[in-house]
């Protein structure tokens, strides 16, 4: 049984079509990043799978049943992390959380023990009876994420989480995550950076104006288009010769001369850095700085959009 | 639901804005008017009303003016035939009556009060035995306020006389044998003398009353933001709060309704603790009907927690909310006389020239209805009151509520 399950699903906000026949498919236990620039739809499919939105066509299950607005069983158990944060800024951090747990669980005693717990869970001790407006964006953060997670919800979605957050409170962020998918939970992750995806998701959708381009795992991803390492040599002097010799390697996609710079794609394959370092080795090409990048999605975004993912 | 309750409660109460405004301004305010007005109340309360009466054939004709204009004038009247400039009041006495024999003579000691004005006017009977009034020509222009109370009071006490007047010679021409009945006349008599009393001694008009009452009114309508407040915070399609609420596993019933019921209860809190200070810090009277008072309150807040739903219903910018409540607030107060004279007569011309908008005024509504607690024994106009009040309710909240079911899984 998929936790969630979206066929062709249409969403226009009069001429603009922010959702164009979009399916989605999450098992249990995955986390799920939706990847996509800013504009795509991310924001809208969720509001549409959470039955915020009214869309013009498509059928919207969870965890096997069809989704309406007065499914409350189901709302039960699922928790939101909106991409603005929406707290009450007259409540200090644990009302807030209690109310927001008071909205799925009702008994007093039951309540104070989960709070209590997602106040430890995004490190917020110190500052319990803080309202809002004294929190910096990191630790807001944290508490808009403790206001979706308290009740324990089987499905948890976050949207962008991490704009405008400090590294330190990111990395506490992505790792929590990974700790509620540890637990159990099933995650959808949107987001803008791909690092950030990259990094803790087990399955990836990249999306652009409405449309899903391309969905599966981080490797399954990027062996979908023709591109791997990038790899750039610097060398003593502008040398034909050794770009004749990288040119000539299996590995090599394409390879430039960028005045002193040798700058090459490789296609599929490991051990690719290694290879042409040694190659020029052996033909006694004299060279000083070398890097190495590895794929990342935005080559893929990049492969089938013809534009960057980066805004 | 109770958490909601607490919750909203909670939410509002600390909003220190809304608190302001709903709380802190109508205390100053009343404060305000208090310093102006106990001294202009005590200075009223001590002089009796100076007035002419020319005594002439038809005066002494009419034998039962004579005896109420005695009564009124501390019992002394009769006595004070000399023209002492009205020095004959006893204390207690509500008019200071000087008498002359003819009109001329009394438009004659007009014109010599001249540098200060003293006389309100004259009162002459004519041929039918109706007392009749002129005021001092002088008074036309530029009455100040004390003045208009005074005249006012001349004249009620006029109206008055001629109302039950006329009613007594109406029964004696279609019914006189009713008047061979000697207990008929001891009631028409007991009820002339009740009300008499009811109206001009118990309650004394004052002009000061009204500016409490329309601040109070005022105080009320404020009670809005409240529920425009509950409802920012709880629609999806206006805030993230909203959305996240609407992601409850209750109905959408559920959460409104003690939503709704917190913004009602803190509003009914604020709009009491204003009365409370009106009417015992200040000791200002409601008629000695407190009770009706707070039923006047419990409506009204509710018309304005309803009201102010709508607003917040309605998809307009948050930021021009608040605003336009504070107009709406402070337009209608307009017609409930909270702004001094002007306003106030205004408000008393919309009422008489188009009473439907007089009725569909929260605000004039609720001010009318102290009005009529103190001035009248009956609780007719009260409950008058109280039923429009209702439709008020039932009309904001079938618009907010309806409005709200309609938005609430639309748009974001
Ligand atoms: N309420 C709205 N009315 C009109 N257009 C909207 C509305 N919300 C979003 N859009 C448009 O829909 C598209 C998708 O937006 P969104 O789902 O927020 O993208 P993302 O979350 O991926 O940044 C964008 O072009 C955005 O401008
Ligand atoms: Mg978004």
């Amino acid at each position: 049984m998929s936790v969630v399950e979206v066929t062709g699903l249409v969403k226009r906000y009069r001429e603009l079509v922010a959702l164009d026949n979009f399916n989605l498919t999450i098992e249990q236990g995955e986390i799920f990043g939706l990847l996509g620039p800013n504009g795509s739809g991310k924001t809208t499919a969720i509001n549409c799978i959470l039955q915020l939105l009214t869309y013009d066509k498509g059928e919207i299950s969870l965890f096997g049943e069809p989704m309406s607005p007065t499914r409350y069983d189901l709302k039960r158990r699922i928790g939101i992390v909106p991409q603005n944060v929406a707290v009450f800024s007259q409540l200090n951090v644990t009302e807030n959380i209690d109310y927001f747990c008071s909205l799925y669980i009702t008994d007093k005693k039951t309540r104070a023990v989960l709070v209590e717990e997602a106040i430890e869970f995004v490190g917020l001790q110190e500052y319990r009876r803080f309202r809002p407006r004294k929190l910096s964006g990191g630790l807001m953060r944290r508490l808009n994420i403790a206001c979706g997670i308290a009740h324990k919800p089987e499905l948890i979605i976050f949207d962008e989480p991490t704009v405008a957050v400090d590294p330190q409170s990111r990395n506490a962020i992505l790792e929590g995550i990974q700790r509620l998918n540890a637990e159990g939970s099933t995650v959808i992750y949107t987001s803008h950076y791909m690092e950030e995806v990259e990094q803790i998701c087990t399955r990836i959708m990249i999306m652009d104006r409405g449309q899903a381009l391309a969905t599966g795992t981080n490797t399954e991803l990027k062996s979908m288009v023709g591109v791997n390492e990038r790899i750039e040599v610097e060398l003593a002097e502008a040398d034909e010769q050794a770009l004749q010799v990288v040119r000539n390697l299996p590995h090599t996609a394409s390879a430039v001369l960028d005045g002193n710079t040798l700058r090459i794609t490789c296609s599929q394959g490991s051990h690719n850095l290694t290879d042409t370092l040694s190659a020029l080795q052996s033909a006694e090409v004299a060279y000083g700085r070398v890097y190495s990048e590895p794929p990342t999605l935005n080559d893929v975004f990049l492969e089938i959009t013809g534009k960057e993912l980066r805004d | 639901m109770s958490k909601t309750f607490t919750t909203t409660f909670k939410v509002l109460i600390r909003d220190k804005g809304v608190l302001l405004w709903s709380v802190l301004f109508p205390l100053v305010l009343s404060t305000l008017f208090y310093s102006m007005f106990n001294k202009l109340d005590a200075e009223f309360q001590l002089d009796p009303l100076p007035v002419i009466i020319v005594a002439d054939e038809n005066y002494h004709k009419a034998q039962s003016f004579a005896t109420l204009v005695d009564g009124l004038s501390g019992g002394g009247a009769a006595a004070a035939t000399d023209d002492t400039g009205g020095g004959g009041g006893d204390a207690g006495a509500l008019l200071s009556v000087t008498f002359v024999d003819t009109q001329d003579q009394a438009l004659q000691l007009m014109a010599s009060s001249d540098s200060e004005l003293y006389y309100l006017g004259y009162i002459i009977v004519d041929s039918d035995g109706m007392p009749r009034y002129a005021m001092d020509s002088r008074l036309a222009s530029g009455l100040d306020t004390f003045t208009t109370i005074k005249q006012s009071i001349v004249l009620s006490i006029l109206d008055r006389y001629i109302q039950d007047y006329e009613l007594i010679t109406a029964i004696a021409a279609s019914e006189p044998q009713l008047f061979a009945d000697p207990d008929f006349i001891d009631t028409l008599l007991l009820q002339q003398s009740y009300t008499f009393r009811g109206s001009i001694t118990a309650n004394p008009p004052s002009d000061a009353l009204r500016y409490y009452y329309a601040v109070l009114a005022f105080t009320c309508i404020m009670m809005m933001n409240f529920g425009r407040l509950a409802i920012d915070n709880w629609k999806a399609s206006t805030s993230p709060l909203g959305a996240r609420r609407a992601l409850g596993s209750y109905s959408w019933v559920h959460s409104l309704a003690p939503t709704l019921m917190a913004a009602w209860v803190l509003s009914m809190a604020c709009a009491t603790i204003g009365f409370l200070y009106i009417r015992f810090g200040f000791q200002i009277s409601f008629g000695g009907k407190e009770p009706a008072c707070l039923a006047v309150l419990a409506a009204s807040t509710m018309v304005s927690t309803f009201l102010g739903a709508l607003l917040g219903a309605v998809t307009i910018p948050g930021g021009a909310k608040s605003g336009i409540s504070a107009f709406i607030a402070n337009f209608l107060s307009l017609f409930a006389g909270l702004y001094g004279p002007a306003s106030q007569q205004l408000g008393d011309f919309i009422a008489r020239e188009a009473p439907i908008l007089a009725a569909i005024n929260p605000v004039r509504q609720v001010s009318d209805a102290f009005f009529s607690l103190y001035y009248y024994d009956s609780y007719q106009r009260f409950t008058e009151i109280l039923i429009t009040l209702g439709i008020m309710v039932v009309v904001f909240f079938a618009a907010s509520v309806g409005m709200m079911r309609k938005q609430q899984y639309k748009s974001l």
